[in-house]
């Protein structure tokens, strides 16, 4: 299932191709695209936190907070595995704890929408839905959340690239 | 120098025997010069025998005499009449009496005389013109003779014809020996202006440093009162807010029985974030100002180690970028003798000792020591040069307040998180101690005591909740703060029946987690304002103990041969800060040994009172100052307790 966020800019760019729309056109639209992007950061990441982070570095290479967030990179790739694991078990307690613990490591590095949709995960694992309610059952659940893990991935992808070319800008 | 018309002994006699012809004829021409000379005479009479007249004769006219046959001349007459028999030695001789030959293509002369013939011309050689002869003088003679008599005015000697040319020579280099004599006076003199020079200017920049030090000391000084006033400041604050509290919480206590929550009631709780905020902006003000003051400090280390490299041996110049921001300390340049720096500081002791010896066996064209001491304030430096003396001890020492810094226990099982929360906790002066789940919290918590916990909830093995219902068996008086995103008044309540003290929302916020430290950790500052009744009294007597033996550390300094660079009164009370900052730093230590016991009896104090908040009893004030008796609450209270004993 192609998430919300790839959606649109496929189907732009497929427009773009068949409809053969002149180019200023499409400069405007990736004009656009790029604004999305720059604020799409912001949402991103939470910057309070983020440069809370950065503070705590003692100096200018940021080795305290870089190693941090590999340990980060590290975890979540270990808890996505996991996570695919239990799902394969349709096993939601472990789902939702997965989520809890991976939503608390990028609370703490300050991505909010990974963070986001792991709450998501740990309150559809525990057969609640996604703003905290009971009333999910299981297989509901699981179909969510087979829906959501992908999107989880992908917001993580993204949190990884920008994180990485921030540290690649900053230690040049 | 030599006048090439001086008479060359050498030439002057072409040989031996007419030496002394030409000898006596100089002399001759010197003593009287108006003599007729001899070769002259000798000539005129050769001439007047005319012996043999087909050889040598007068002209015709009798104007110029004649040589027809120079070889027969030369072998017959020149024996007779002189020495030798050389013809062109003769040719030369009336040369050098202004003879001329007469090289007249007159034909008739010639063949009358024959083709050999020499005749021979003088204005003053005419026949039977004796009268004449006087004024035939010797051409270089006359010459030569002016020349050696103006040369003889010069000197001393007249000796003849040798001391004449060395008379001249050695006049010559004396006169140039003169010269480079006057060149190398003036050299000399020019050097020593310039050497002048160069001192004036040292001792005006000197003097000038002398001022910028004496300006900046005062600086210095008024910024470190500055710092004393905002701590004081902050402690009356915290005293006050601390005899708010007290009476504040028995009402609302009093009043609200079933109030499960632990926070004190709004307007108290207002209080405190007002009276948290502005000790934080107390705090980051005196961050800055440390700041400030240590880049002051070190900017002040490099200008002087670049003045004073020349001065001072590269020992000394190398510790300063070793140390960091200790450089200022160990940057001593002294003579002083008797301030041997009592430390436990083994680098500063031999940097400073080093620079010692140095200076001893140095002797230098600039004299680095020390003027009058200047007795700068010591004291109010102290808390700033303990905070300067390490990054990390500067975080610590410069949030008002830890005099022990809080021991936490961290327990989380997300490594990031823990790594996190370590180093904010760090940042916050505390030393952490970690647990990965409820299980090793417990574990921890029964092989060792801390300040605080800091409890998240879900965890494997054994979940917070539980944990803490485990520890409040045995443990009371720890607060134990549960660190959870979930934070509905549901999830606080059932946090705070299991025993949770508070609760403290994830992600970690620094401002909060400080906030808590200082409420949960207050004891820890409290006892070293001396907020408790005796335990005030020693820790002033101790503070007060450290400053006078500071003061009293502080030795004259022996007054020394005059400053050229003086940097001096800085660095004098830079090196009486290290001093000082090292005892301050033994002292520290004791303090902290005598403070840990303390802070054990305290502990008991203050789990009374946290118990006593948590039983939601009417609290006492928690340990009576000594000033305050014993109030209506506190007689309330204490009935209440006895009776509660009593059940």
């Amino acid at each position: 299932m192609s998430t919300n966020q790839v959606a649109p800019e496929f189907i732009k760019t497929d427009l773009k191709e068949k409809l053969e729309m002149p180019s200023d056109i499409t400069d405007q639209i990736d004009k656009n695209d790029k604004d999305k992007v720059s604020v799409n950061i912001e949402e991103l990441i939470d910057t309070n936190t983020f440069d809370q982070l950065l503070d705590m570095d003692d100096d200018e290479d940021h080795e305290f907070s870089y190693s941090l967030v590999v340990n980060y990179f590290d975890q979540a790739e270990e808890t996505f595995k996991d996570m695919d694991a239990a799902l394969d078990k349709k096993d939601l307690p472990e789902l939702s704890r997965l989520g809890h613990f991976l939503k608390g490591s990028s609370a703490a590095i300050g991505l909010k929408k990974v963070k986001e949709t792991c709450e998501k995960i740990q309150n559809i694992g525990n057969c609640q839905d996604e703003i905290g309610l009971k009333g999910l059952d299981e297989t509901e659940a699981i179909k969510k959340i087979t829906q959501i893990l992908p999107l989880v991935k992908a917001e993580y992808s993204e949190a990884e690239e920008y994180l990485k070319s921030f540290y690649e800008q900053e230690t040049r | 120098m030599l006048d090439p018309t001086l008479p060359d002994p050498s030439a002057s006699s072409t040989t031996i025997p007419t030496t002394t012809t030409k000898t006596v004829t100089k002399k001759g021409n010197q003593q009287g010069g108006t003599g007729i000379p001899d070769f002259v005479k000798k000539l005129f009479c050769m001439l007047e025998e005319c012996i043999y007249p087909h050889i040598f004769s007068w002209s015709a006219k009798g104007d110029t005499f004649v040589v027809k046959d120079p070889s027969e001349f030369a072998k017959v007459i020149l024996p007779s009449h002189f020495k030798h028999s050389n013809f062109s030695s003769f040719v030369r001789q009336l040369n050098k009496y202004d003879f001329h030959k007469v090289r007249n293509p007159d034909d008739r002369r010639r063949r009358v005389y024959g083709d050999q013939a020499w005749e021979f011309q003088h204005p003053n050689f005419k026949y039977n013109r004796k009268d004449l002869l006087e004024g035939i003088k010797r051409k270089a003679t006359g010459k030569a003779a002016a020349a050696a008599r103006a040369a003889n005015n010069n000197d001393t000697s007249i000796d003849g014809s040798d001391t004449h040319r060395h008379s001249n020579l050695s006049s010559s280099s004396l006169s140039s020996s003169n010269c480079t004599k006057n060149e190398l006076k003036e050299m000399t003199i020019k050097l020593q202006e310039q050497i002048q020079k160069i001192q004036e200017s040292q001792t005006k920049m000197s003097s000038h440093m002398q001022l910028c030090d004496t300006k900046y000391n005062a600086i210095v000084e008024a910024v470190d009162r500055f710092r004393n006033n905002m701590a004081a400041q902050e402690t009356l604050m915290r005293d006050i807010m601390q005899h708010l509290m007290t009476p504040i919480t028995t009402t609302a206590s009093s009043t609200s029985n079933d109030n499960n929550s632990e926070s004190p009631p709004p307007e108290m709780q207002k209080l405190l974030q007002t009276y948290n905020e502005v000790s934080r902006a107390n705090t980051d003000q005196m961050n800055r100002i440390s700041k400030l003051v240590e880049h002051m400090q070190n900017d002040s280390v490099i200008t002087m180690s670049s003045i004073t490299t020349s001065a001072t041996t590269t020992t000394a110049a190398t510790t300063i970028p070793s140390m960091g921001p200790l450089a200022p300390f160990n940057f001593a340049i002294h003579n002083n003798t008797n301030n041997t720096p009592t430390t436990n500081n083994n680098i500063t002791t031999t940097s400073l000792n080093n620079s010692h010896q140095q200076q001893h066996s140095y002797m230098p064209p600039y004299p680095v020591t020390t003027t009058t001491p200047q007795q700068t304030s010591i004291p109010p430096s102290m808390p700033l040069k303990v905070a300067m003396s390490s990054p990390s001890l500067r975080r610590k020492s410069n949030i008002p307040g830890w005099s022990i810094p809080p021991r936490v226990l961290l327990v989380d099982d997300d490594l990031i998180f823990r790594r996190l929360s370590t180093k904010l906790l760090q940042v916050a002066g505390c030393t952490i101690d970690v647990a990965a789940d409820g299980l090793e919290a417990i574990t921890k918590l029964g092989s060792g005591s801390y300040d605080i916990v800091l409890m998240d909830i879900m965890m494997p093995k054994l979940d917070g909740i539980s944990a803490t219902r485990n520890i409040r068996q045995y443990d009371t008086w720890t607060p134990i703060i549960s660190m959870t995103s979930n934070t509905t008044d549901r999830d606080v309540q059932e946090y705070i029946l299991s025993g949770m003290t508070d609760v403290l929302p994830k992600p970690l916020d620094q401002r909060t987690l400080r906030k808590l430290l200082e409420r949960y950790c207050a004891h820890l500052k409290a006892v070293r304002q001396g907020y408790y009744g005796n335990n005030n009294v020693i820790e002033g007597a101790q503070i007060t103990d450290i400053i006078e033996n500071n003061e009293k550390g502080k030795q004259p300094m022996i007054a020394t041969p005059p400053v050229i660079i003086s940097t001096s009164s800085f660095l004098d009370s830079m090196q009486t800060d290290t001093i000082q900052l090292d005892q301050h730093q033994q002292q520290n230590q004791q303090q902290q040994q005598q403070q840990q016991q303390q802070h054990d009896q305290d502990n008991s104090n203050h789990r009374w009172q946290v118990f006593v908040n948590n039983s939601h009893f009417i609290p006492p004030t928690s340990q009576p100052t000594g000033q305050i008796e014993d109030d209506e609450v506190t007689r309330v209270w204490k009935k209440a307790k006895l009776s509660s004993n009593d059940d």
